[in-house]
């Protein structure tokens, strides 16, 4: 797969078929991008306007805040942060230390607990949301931030990802802390959690970006406006502005910047992360 | 340790699902605090119910019409971006992003691209295909559902298939040839047999995910036209939130479960098998 010197023709191969690929992939998001800045009756216009010639700004001020739709995306933000800031550190958190118990301890039932907990992916949040949903009514959780945060907390993927980390840890190291006198959860939280950033970064940028994407439990979970997060409050704004395609396409545009940040910011973690199969969409 | 992860799990994974197959033999509803066992009765409804049977019948469609070009496409994307060629890195970027577009966003956006004014009919009429209303025309709404699914699944399964290929040894392409492989043999003998485990999690992990897909059939069409959009998990939903049967919508549940685990099994087996 490296030899280039030989055939001249096959870089121009590549690069063609590179850009065909990157250009059907990305067209989709460009139209979005350009609708979101044109006036309504320009949005099916033909020839495609891909630069609209009238740029409105003002399309996104009017989506972000409008009180005909009275939607209010401040607040589903600030809602969105608060939940997917819990999860996230709540998932970290048992995450690691349920994959240093299962890497570091020899108990009995290790590898059928291990299994169980495998066999959850088997069960996504589609299979079980009737009885998830009960649950969650007889906990008195729904509607409430209780109820968008704790039955999405645990997750075998990270379970996983972090005991694979923790298998490969030596030994010897957290038995010179013990022999130093430090107790388990002292070498756990001051000698093994701090080795272990690129795990718990991957399965951070894993929990958040899951969350913060999240449309199916937060719309049965929750029914005030108040507690809206991102999605639902997109959802909500779809349906009462029906036609108002360039205001559709600005609040879509928005939606999509927080994941577009993180990947940006945590490319490396974010790729990690798929790469080792936390595909889920 | 695992002890506070274990309690989430029971509480909001395994007493869920031992709830729910409990649930699939009574005809419980919220208005009716008493619910009788009635055995097998909602799974001897659901083979007799045309609805049911259309959603299996379109659930398996856009799987299985989905998952195919996927396994596919995201390998031939990965094999690209495997080359290493000045600007790789910038295609890299390029083409990841669909991937993270946000699912609520994936059917909005979808509804105006397969508009019959939309993006996709502009494309096709510049080969003189005649426009095509997607969302409206029963054979052709699961052809666009295929087509936004796999816009957003290609470029996440092309980085599970490049992390597969990074992995494999450079000095086996290199024996090969030495030995006067083709670039064609090379792929044959060497990435292709040593990328299969890599090919079945790809295979696994997209027919979970289309299998349970709920957000893009719900958003985009609600499952019309005339329920040829009516997945599964969208039939689930419908007989407990909007008709209120829940004993019922478990027992539907409990098939997809019951699909959902018979793919996966199927699958190792036949990729364990050809060895």
């Amino acid at each position: 797969m490296i030899a280039l010197r030989r055939d001249p023709a096959r870089p121009l191969f590549l690069y063609s078929a590179l850009t065909v690929a990157a250009f059907f992939l990305l067209l989709p998001v460009f139209w979005m991008i350009s609708t979101s800045f044109k006036k309504i009756g320009a949005v099916f216009s033909l020839p495609v306007q891909w630069i609209p010639t009238d740029p409105q700004f003002e399309n996104y001020l009017h989506a972000w805040s409008n009180p005909l739709t009275q939607s209010d995306f401040t607040r589903y933000t600030v809602n969105s942060v608060i939940v997917t800031a819990s999860v996230t550190v709540l998932n970290v958190l048992l995450t690691s230390l349920a994959g240093y118990g299962l890497a570091k301890y020899r108990f009995t039932g290790r590898s059928i607990l291990f299994v169980l907990i495998l066999v959850t992916l088997m069960l996504p949040l589609e299979v079980i949301m009737v009885p998830l949903y009960l649950t969650t009514k007889d906990l008195g959780w729904l509607d409430s931030y209780q109820g968008l945060i704790f039955p999405v907390v645990a997750d075998a993927f990270g379970v996983f990802l972090m005991r694979q980390w923790f298998r490969s840890l030596p030994d010897e190291l957290l038995e010179a802390a013990r022999m130093d006198g430090a107790g388990h959860l002292r070498t756990f939280i001051q000698i093994a959690l701090p080795l272990s950033l690129p795990a718990i970064l991957t399965v951070a940028v894993f929990a958040f970006r899951e969350t913060w994407d999240e449309f199916t439990w937060p719309y049965l979970a929750i029914s005030t406006e108040a507690l809206r997060t991102v999605p639902l409050g997109v959802r909500t704004f779809q349906q009462a502005e029906l036609t108002n395609f360039p205001e559709i396409m600005a609040i879509a545009t928005l939606a999509s910047i927080p994941l577009a940040v993180l990947y940006f910011v945590f490319q490396k973690y974010f790729v990690r992360a798929i790469a080792s199969s936390g595909v889920k969409g | 340790m695992v002890v506070p992860i274990l309690l989430f799990f029971i509480a909001f994974k395994f007493q869920p699902i031992i709830r729910e197959i409990l649930l699939s033999f009574t005809n419980a509803n919220p208005f009716n605090s008493k619910r009788d066992f009635i055995g097998l009765d909602n799974y001897i409804q659901l083979t007799r119910d045309p609805q049911f049977i259309n959603s299996v019948g379109v659930t398996a469609y856009y799987v299985v019409g989905s998952v195919i070009p996927v396994v596919v496409a995201s390998l031939a994307l990965a094999l690209l971006l495997n080359e290493r060629i000045p600007g790789v890195r910038l295609y890299r970027v390029l083409t990841f992003f669909p991937a993270i577009v946000p699912i609520i966003v994936v059917p909005i956006l979808w509804q105006f691209l397969l508009h019959p004014y939309g993006l996709v009919n502009l494309g096709f009429g510049i080969f003189g295909f005649p426009p095509i209303d997607w969302l409206r025309d029963k054979s052709a709404v699961i052809p666009g559902f295929i087509l936004a699914t796999d816009w957003r699944l290609v470029p996440l399964f092309s980085i599970v298939y490049l992390a597969g290929i990074q992995s494999i040894p450079e000095s086996l392409y290199e024996a090969a040839k030495i030995d006067g492989a083709t670039i064609l043999q090379r792929f044959r003998w060497i990435t292709l047999p040593l990328l299969r485990p890599t090919m079945l999690v790809v295979v696994i992990i997209a027919t979970i995910f289309t299998a349970k897909s709920f957000t893009l059939a719900y958003v985009l069409t609600g499952g019309g036209p005339d329920n040829a959009t009516t997945t599964l998990p969208l039939f689930i939903f419908r007989s407990a939130f909007q008709y209120f049967r829940v004993g019922y919508a478990s027992a539907a549940a409990m098939v997809l479960l019951a699909a959902m685990i018979i793919i996966t099994l199927a699958n190792l087996r036949l990729f364990r098998s050809e060895d």
